[in-house]
């Protein structure tokens, strides 16, 4: 999953306009980022990402590269592994 | 002998809270944003003083009155609540008398919630197939509304109250109900769980209300849902316990006609629909009408296909029951 489309996601999941979030994003300060939001982000993960997240992890996340990094970002224009399906599930301790 | 479903009926309470009344309370949340992320339209809650062993007693007093048993044939009775209407005694035992059934019937509760279902279904079996009981009553009754608290909308918007009574009776014939897989991880209890009035912490009177970061306001006492625990948690149990089964009943996908999944949301209901890839139409939704009814959502989707004519002799089902505990089980059921 390229960078844009990590966003992409972000957008649709906190109804936000496309094109309009970034990395730097707060959470806090995003338009739908509640309990539903994070239960759509780790069901975007688990589905389009085939890993799974450690809850506390995401807990702590402060901004949209946070989640970003909890998936594996490492700075480039691609956000973690290709999707493996279900029989590739990875966990992402994020430590 | 083989155990068999031979009549399910449910039941609601009267009073109805719908999207547009939560709406009302919770600023930034419209009836529609509701029904869209939930799949719930309204949930039935327990009036005041309505306990669980109403509930329940009114679902099998419906079933009675379709005719397929009469209460003194019934021999066993089986309650799934958490929500018993004392700590004792057993809730059943009330229920036995209120329905008249004979006093050589046995009766117990069990607590369980969204795996409860498939669990009694588990018991039921057993007790017929080893000769200790012909009609076993299995009854599902949950009134969680009591243990949530009116600030608290995360949990307010899913759940429901209700009830559910299956008539499970021994057959000539071929297995009508099995195989089983089971499942229970406690340490996952902590997320979807009401902290006081056990034997562990008293209630607390006067407790203090908290807010979390969602703006949810709960005291000690209520029920707390940690949502994306559960809902990780199902992500992994729920595969491994399709895949378990069917594994262990020498079945294929395509092979089974309907997957009856606990009715926790819709949301994550179709996500689940996708990983397993569940055909469309093979995965039914009950729960706009009544949200989610813990051990009672089994049964009342099973009651709603029987009715609207989907349910077919010969049918395979798979049940799959998954929640608080964390437990959660499944069972082929063949109709």
């Amino acid at each position: 999953m390229t960078q844009a489309e990590f966003l992409e996601e972000i957008d649709a999941i906190t109804q936000a306009d496309p094109g309009t979030t970034s990395l730097e994003d707060r959470l806090a300060d995003l338009k739908s980022w509640d309990s539903m939001a994070v239960i759509m982000f780790i069901a975007m993960t688990d589905e389009k990402l085939g890993i799974s997240l450690k809850i506390n992890m995401l807990a702590s996340a402060e901004s949209v590269g946070d989640l970003a990094r909890l998936c594996g970002w490492e700075g480039g224009d691609s956000v973690s592994l290709p999707n493996s399906g279900i029989a590739g599930s990875v966990a992402v301790a994020g430590a | 002998m083989k155990a068999m479903i031979r009549e399910i009926a449910c039941h609601l309470p009267e009073r109805v809270l719908t999207n547009d009344q939560l709406a009302e309370e919770y600023p930034g949340w419209s009836a529609e944003k509701i029904e869209e992320k939930t799949g719930i339209r309204e949930r039935h809650i327990a009036g005041e003083t309505e306990c669980a062993s109403d509930l329940a007693v009114a679902a099998a007093q419906k079933l009675f009155a379709r005719g397929g048993v009469d209460p003194k044939q019934v021999d066993y009775v089986l309650l799934c609540t958490e929500s018993p209407d004392y700590p004792l005694p057993t809730t059943a035992c009330l229920i036995q008398d209120r329905l008249g059934l004979g006093t050589n019937c046995g009766a117990l509760d069990f607590n369980l919630g969204c795996s409860g279902f498939v669990y009694g279904l588990g018991m039921a079996k057993g007790l017929i197939e080893t000769g200790q009981a012909e009609n076993v009553l299995l009854l599902t009754a949950e009134t969680y509304s009591k243990y949530i608290h009116p600030g608290d909308k995360s949990v307010r918007t899913i759940f429901g109250d209700g009830a559910s009574a299956t008539l499970v009776q021994g057959a000539q014939g071929e297995e009508k109900i099995g195989p089983f897989v089971y499942g229970t991880d406690g340490s996952g209890a902590k997320n979807l769980m009401v902290g006081t009035g056990g034997g562990r912490r008293a209630q607390v009177i006067d407790a203090e209300t908290t807010e979390d970061s969602s703006g949810n306001r709960r005291t000690i006492n209520n029920l707390f849902m940690n949502g994306a625990e559960i809902f990780n948690f199902t992500l992994k149990a729920v595969p491994e316990a399709f895949s378990n089964l069917l594994t262990k009943s020498g079945k294929s996908m395509e092979e089974i006609d309907l997957f009856v999944l606990h009715q926790a949301n819709r949301y994550m209901l179709e996500h689940l629909r996708r990983k397993l890839k569940i055909p469309d139409e093979k995965l039914p939704l009950a729960m706009a009408h009544c949200g989610n009814t813990v051990s009672s959502s089994i049964p009342i989707v099973l009651e709603g296909l029987a009715a609207s004519g989907r349910l077919k002799t010969g049918q395979c089902l798979m049940l799959l029951g998954f929640g608080v505990g964390y437990s959660w089980g499944g069972a082929l059921v063949h109709w």
